[in-house]
């Protein structure tokens, strides 16, 4: 039976899990230079 | 916040801090990278937008994983479950110069944990991820699940033993 800090450790060996930076990197800039696309949305939307 | 470069200031600041770990938090539910970054990239448009519009968003990290939780929900509601995809496929291991058996062992370790925890019921999953993988601390974490300090604690003991136990079973 594992121990509680054994399973903890094991746990936190999932923290390996990220995002491809490029893919974090691309996406934030998308996000920010779709504002123009966004306003032009939200106006036809009232 | 009155101009767009305090907007964009303030999404860029939010964004590096949560990004990894609400796409951890996605993949771990998904098991696939490509949705975890569809609904990750949403997860967070649909942050820039309540920004844009200057909506107050008292806690930016509950709005988040609640964002998230939903979108999860909704995949699944409208998808047949996905096949699990190997954890090979996370990018980034800790020690890139480890042999190939030590690497081996890790991601037979990682599945294993993986598997058991995604297995688990939600808020059992929920309350592990945010406590050992998010590092949030019992506060915060009751205030993500909107529930008592006490409840959480609870629920994050109960949790560990149901993962111990199918950790050993497995």
């Amino acid at each position: 039976m594992l121990s509680e800090n054994e399973l903890i450790k094991k746990i936190q060996e999932l923290k390996q899990i990220q995002p491809n930076q490029n893919w974090a990197v691309l996406t934030e800039n998308k996000i920010l230079s779709a504002t123009p696309h966004l306003n032009q949305k939200l106006k036809s939307l009232v | 916040m009155s101009n767009n470069s305090q907007k964009n200031q303030f999404f860029s600041e939010i964004y590096n801090k949560y990004i990894d770990k609400i796409y951890r938090f996605v993949y771990l539910k998904v098991s696939s990278e490509t949705i975890a970054q569809d609904l990750t990239s949403e997860t967070f448009t649909r942050f820039w937008y309540q920004i844009y519009l200057d909506k107050k968003i008292k806690n930016p990290s509950a709005f988040l994983y609640q964002i998230a939780r939903n979108l999860v929900i909704d995949f699944y509601r409208k998808e047949e479950a996905v096949n699990l995809v190997p954890i090979e496929n996370c990018k980034e291991m800790s020690d890139p110069h480890a042999n190939l058996e030590e690497k081996a062992s890790v991601l037979s370790d990682m599945e294993v944990v993986r598997t058991a925890l995604v297995n688990l019921k939600e808020d059992y999953q929920n309350v592990i991820i945010w406590r050992y993988l998010d590092d949030l601390s019992i506060p915060e974490i009751a205030k993500v699940m909107e529930k008592s300090e006490g409840t959480v604690r609870v629920t994050l003991h109960r949790a560990l033993k149901t993962l111990r136990i199918a950790m050993n079973q497995g």
